[in-house]
């Protein structure tokens, strides 16, 4: 039987008075896209912070490709040493570089070799079409292109597991629509393990392979879509 | 998160190590006295008449400079803030001018006009004016035009933080000056009491001033006691009462304030403009402030520096002193701004509670008076050993610039960081790049213009500093502010007038060109 690439073991999270996950157990098949779905507040983007490493769980354990990243109250492997892309929500991209030095931050954090960076940044900002961009700061680009190079951000360093936190929420109807149809091709096309959060039912009947549901911190319902 | 041993532990750790090595140290060596056996126990609680006046003088200084600098820079913030005046930015920077020069500088102008020999002395033919250019209220006067742009700023930024829909929705039912006086004021009040009490601490804490205008306070009687008559321990009894106060007022402050203090909160959209028909009293005003804070002062030394009877002669022994100052400054700054940094990063990303605590604890220390600052650091380091070999060198000068202005750089950084969202960090981290790495490369090249803010300001207040420096200067060594204060009673005015020029204008250069950088910035 095939390891599970995510495996989240009645992980607990609490901030303050506020539990915001509450024993969430789920997992994820290698190249499966699981939609997580749910109103704001649901723990949706804690689960997701946790699985990346920049929260550790108050109870439970988190697994990656069959190893321990987190266990209760520690973070066992460092955010940067667990192989994933993250694209969020506000999508954080960096000011003063530009699409090009952002890209080129993410290789050299993984002391890629420079005849390697080119080759990978250029395949990066063709996959998402925005071949021409690479000079310009994120000021200088429209919302759906920032949108693009937030996933060749999240993607330049051939991550094994790609955590979308509704990254189409700040744009407008016909952009979004736009875009979901660019994540399910780069879907098709790269085959990842992909959790994607967001509490439109449109993104997830077009890119879900499963659908988990979740409201106050727990799992309330998981649906095959496919 | 925050694991050990990360390479952010570590580093902040040796930050804050440095920090309480040279702020905290002198502060509880002296707090500590008392309980060495020292016999000074009951000369601390018992107030003698000499202790009562000096009691009475300082916090007369204290209060006044407080109430007057309070009622000329709260109406100039509300000014900036709510009224469309013309060229803001300019006008803004030249209003905060007298806070940048050092204040000894601004009295040392008043004296050479109201002086028994002064320009309107000269002027009119008699002494009209001496008696009071000396006197207790002179000194509240030119504390409170060097201390308005504090009181100034904090208005202006309280004012700015409230949100415009609750201005809004009180325009529609009551004119703007009702909505001014129940609304906004009201709501900016904590901000406008909390500057009030730091410049409170600043005037109880200042020293040159009193110093040259020869009103006894307990600045100047702590330096008395210890450079006059040797008196270490009497230094130190005068101290702690002063250093009591000081930290008392300094904490009520922080908590009026709370996390206001670099918050980087913006307010959507632009508030209303309430106060439309005000722009030409509102300019007049400002202008009249510019012109008697700053404008007066440099005028009257330039006018007294033009009767040197050469360069050569005013340069004449003080050039070590000004090389001095120059080197010491910029490397003062950069190390204060080289811990600040990472102490400003710890600040800004930390919870409110431990926020809130570092908050007090950084404005507490930046309100210890200089002098107090300057005999804990002799009691910790004139002794024998490592460390009395540091004690006779330029060295203590920097350390004295450490122990007094990490705090403000710390604060100033910790704002600016709070500009970088917290999703650039995690974004690297997930990217791969450890701590140091997105610190070098994604958190400090944000922050730019802020580091370059805090050592500005580090180098102004080192280059001016002068209550620390006068008393752990080691033989024969001067910076500019001692040689300054020292020949001013048996140098010819014009000399003291071109050297104290001289160094407002070293002063105002960055400044101008930073208050550029922001423009440019700023009109992108």
């Amino acid at each position: 039987m095939t390891e599970p690439a995510v495996d989240i073991r009645n992980v607990r999270k609490q901030f303050a008075t506020h539990r915001a996950l509450d024993g969430v157990t789920l997992d994820a098949a290698p190249r499966e896209c699981v939609v997580i779905l749910g109103p704001s507040g649901c723990g949706k983007t804690t689960l997701l912070r946790l699985i990346a490493g920049l929260d550790v769980p108050d109870a439970g354990e988190i697994w990656l490709n069959g190893i321990q990243v987190a266990s209760p109250g520690r973070s066992l492997i460092a955010p940067h040493r667990r192989g994933i892309g993250f694209v969020f929500q506000d999508l954080a991209l960096w000011p003063h570089l530009t699409v090009h030095q952002s890209l080129q931050f993410v290789l050299d954090s993984q002391r890629v070799s420079r005849s390697e960076q080119d080759r990978r940044i250029q395949e990066a900002l063709k996959l998402l079409r925005i071949n021409g961009f690479g000079g310009r700061h994120p000021h200088e680009l429209s919302g759906g292109e920032q949108q693009r190079v937030a996933l060749a951000r999240a993607l330049v360093g051939h991550p094994r597991l790609l955590l979308l936190d509704e990254p189409l929420s700040s744009l407008d109807a016909d952009l979004r629509s736009a875009m979901r149809n660019e994540l399910a091709r780069l879907r098709r096309e790269l085959a990842m393990t992909t959790l994607y959060v967001t509490h439109d039912r449109e993104d997830a009947a077009v890119l879900a392979d499963r659908v988990i549901e979740m409201s106050a911190g727990r799992i309330s319902s998981v649906n095959e879509s496919r | 998160m925050w694991r050990w041993p990360s390479s952010r532990t570590i580093v902040v750790a040796t930050a804050a190590v440095l920090f309480a090595a040279c702020s905290l140290l002198p502060i509880a060596y002296l707090l500590t006295v008392p309980l060495r056996g020292w016999p000074i126990g009951g000369d601390i609680l018992s107030l003698d008449a000499r202790q009562q006046r000096l009691l009475w003088n300082t916090t007369l200084l204290g209060a006044g400079t407080a109430f007057l600098a309070t009622v000329i820079g709260a109406p100039l913030g509300v000014a900036l803030a709510r009224v469309p005046l013309p060229g803001k930015a300019l006008l803004r920077v030249a209003l905060a001018v007298p806070a940048l020069l050092p204040p000894y500088i601004v009295a040392l102008a008043w004296t050479y006009l109201g002086g028994s020999r002064g320009l309107v002395a000269s002027a009119i033919g008699h002494d009209l004016l001496s008696e009071w250019t000396y006197s207790l209220p002179a000194a509240v006067v030119v504390l409170s035009l060097v201390f308005y742009p504090l009181s100034m700023l904090a208005t202006e930024v309280a004012l700015r933080r409230i949100d415009g829909r609750l201005e809004e929705a009180g325009v529609l039912v009551a004119s703007a000056a009702v909505v001014l006086r129940r609304i906004t004021i009201p709501l900016a009040a904590p901000g406008i009491l909390a500057a009030a009490l730091i410049i409170f601490v600043l005037a109880v804490s200042e020293f040159g001033v009193p110093g040259l205008l020869r009103v006894r306070v307990y600045t100047t009687e702590v330096f008395t006691a210890f450079a006059s008559l040797y008196d270490f321990t009497r230094a130190i009894v005068v101290a702690l009462p002063l250093l009591l106060v000081s930290l008392t007022v300094a904490v009520v402050a922080v908590a009026l304030v709370g996390e206001r203090l670099v918050s980087a909160r913006r307010v959507s959209g632009a508030p209303p403009v309430l106060l439309d028909g005000w722009r030409r009293p509102a300019g007049a005003a400002a202008t009249c402030a510019v012109a008697i804070a700053s404008g007066i002062p440099l005028m009257v030394l330039v006018a007294e520096a033009l009767g040197a009877e050469s360069l050569r002669a005013v340069f004449e022994g003080s050039g070590p002193a000004i090389v001095n100052s120059l080197l010491l400054a910029t490397t003062g700054a950069t190390a204060v701004v080289i811990v600040a940094a990472w102490l400003g990063y710890a600040r800004a990303r930390a919870g409110a509670r431990v926020g809130r605590v570092a908050d007090t604890l950084f404005i507490v220390v930046f309100a210890v008076p200089s002098t107090i600052v300057g005999v804990g650091l002799i009691g910790l380091w004139n002794r024998p050993g490592i460390f009395g070999a540091v004690y006779g060198t330029d060295a203590m000068f920097v350390l004295g610039y450490l122990a007094r202005f990490i705090p403000v750089a710390v604060l100033a950084i910790a704002a600016a960081i709070r500009y970088v969202p917290m999703s650039h960090e995690e974004a690297a981290s997930v990217s791969g790049a450890g701590w140091l790495r997105t610190m070098t490369h994604i958190v400090l090249p944000q922050i730019r213009l802020g580091l370059v803010t805090a050592w500005v300001i580090a180098f102004v207040l080192a280059f001016g500093e002068l209550g620390v420096s006068i008393l752990i200067a080691p033989p024969g060594e001067a910076t500019l502010p001692i040689r300054i204060y020292t020949i001013i009673a048996n140098t010819p005015p014009s000399h003291v007038a071109a050297l104290a020029l001289l160094q407002a204008t070293v002063i105002l250069i960055p400044v101008a060109l930073l208050a550029g950088a922001v423009t440019v910035r700023e009109a992108r």
